[in-house]
């Protein structure tokens, strides 16, 4: 299969199939655009305005908006697991710059800084939070782009973004630890505490902040890989899952979600609906 | 005596209620600006806000896929997937 990649959002974005040049343009523009509003490191992007603004309700704009709305449906569908106002909190953490220019430094880390998404309203283009509170909106923008630029791209058999994809035909798909699934249509992401990871005083810290605590997650899993009907519930759930540590198994079943959980000591643990879990009809009879 | 005061004190008066005008004209104009700038009103004429941000509600945000979405992967020995999912951005 004919592959185009590029660079955004820090990660490698794939766009699988015989895609026409107008359509690749479309996408990559898409890309670019999200990149440029939504980045926490880029001074000019719309994000850093409105964490930036010292009023209390803000205008914001209809992309904005809308993808804020998207990530607190997010936050009420994941029981507040993946939060939209944990910005302090990674800054606290230690990335507060492009994760390649992180270096390990003595300084520990700031304090936690624990979730205030009940002080978040938005109504319409309208965004009302206490000034100072820093959104990322990265636990949804990555992943909706990646669904969206599918939709742009009606010759494109998938769209990938850092390996969270979403596909309309077959395409093969590695997971660490070796095992290969095939993605027939919809979206299938992983979440990992073993990458966009650093050490502050020592201590390693990573980028999925528990909500609960304010910190790094502490969970058993390194790595959760979750199918879902979109790339972004996809990416939704397999953070979720990795946050909620020893229940993420029983979460993903309780949703019917296949699921695939990685733990540090090697162990794999597959929900019900994985590939290979399924007992064929014949088998029960 | 009262049609003069009231004359005199009507214009009297009279800059102030142009001056308040003013202020308010000025405040209105202002208003406009912003919002020509940030076209909140036209906006919310033109998509209803609640339909341009609607998503599925979060009881069916994570609802069931079909278990035939995927499979087990078919690749032969020494062909490369196109996609490696490792949690990498």
């Amino acid at each position: 299969m004919r592959t185009e990649t590029w660079r955004a959002f820090g990660c490698e974005v794939v766009v699988g199939g015989d895609v026409p040049a107008a359509e690749l343009e479309a996408v990559h523009d898409l890309f670019v655009r999200r990149d440029r509003s939504f980045s926490r490191f880029r001074p000019d992007s719309e994000l850093n305005a409105v964490n930036a603004s010292r009023a209390s309700h803000v205008v914001v704009s209809e992309e904005f908006a809308s993808m804020l709305a998207r990530a607190l449906t997010a936050a009420r569908a994941s029981d507040g697991c993946v939060d939209p106002t944990l910005g302090q909190a990674l800054l606290s953490a230690g990335y507060d710059r492009d994760f390649r220019q992180i270096v390990p430094v003595d300084v520990p880390p700031g304090p936690p800084v624990g979730s205030a998404l009940d002080a978040v309203r938005l109504s319409g283009r309208l965004l009302s939070r206490p000034p100072g509170l820093l959104l990322d909106l990265n636990g949804v923008v990555k992943s909706d782009t990646v669904d969206e630029a599918l939709g742009l791209a009606p010759s494109a058999a998938f769209v990938s973004a850092g390996g969270d994809l979403a596909a309309r035909a077959s395409v093969d798909v590695a997971l660490a630890g070796g095992e290969v699934v095939c993605l027939r249509r919809g979206g299938l992401a992983t979440s990992s505490t073993e990458r966009r990871r650093w050490l502050r005083a020592g201590e390693c810290r990573h980028h999925l902040i528990d909500p609960r605590t304010g910190a790094s997650a502490r969970s058993p899993w390194l790595e959760v890989s979750v199918c879902a009907r979109t790339c972004l519930q996809a990416d939704v759930a397999a953070k979720t899952a990795l946050l909620l540590g020893p229940d993420g198994p029983e979460w993903l079943d309780r949703h019917g979600l296949p699921g695939r959980l990685r733990a540090g000591s090697g162990t794999i643990v597959r929900t019900a609906t994985w590939p290979g879990q399924l007992v064929p009809e014949a088998a029960c009879t | 005596m009262t049609g003069d005061m009231s004359g005199s004190g009507a214009r009297l008066d009279r800059p102030r209620q142009l001056a308040r005008r003013a202020k308010t004209g000025a405040a209105v104009a202002a208003l406009a600006a912003f919002v020509g700038a940030v076209p909140l009103v036209r906006a919310t004429h033109r998509s209803h806000p609640r339909r341009t941000h609607s998503l599925l509600p979060p009881s069916d945000f994570l609802a069931v896929v079909s278990t035939d979405n995927f499979g087990a992967g078919d690749l032969a020995p020494g062909q490369a997937p196109p996609v490696v999912s490792s949690g990498g951005s």
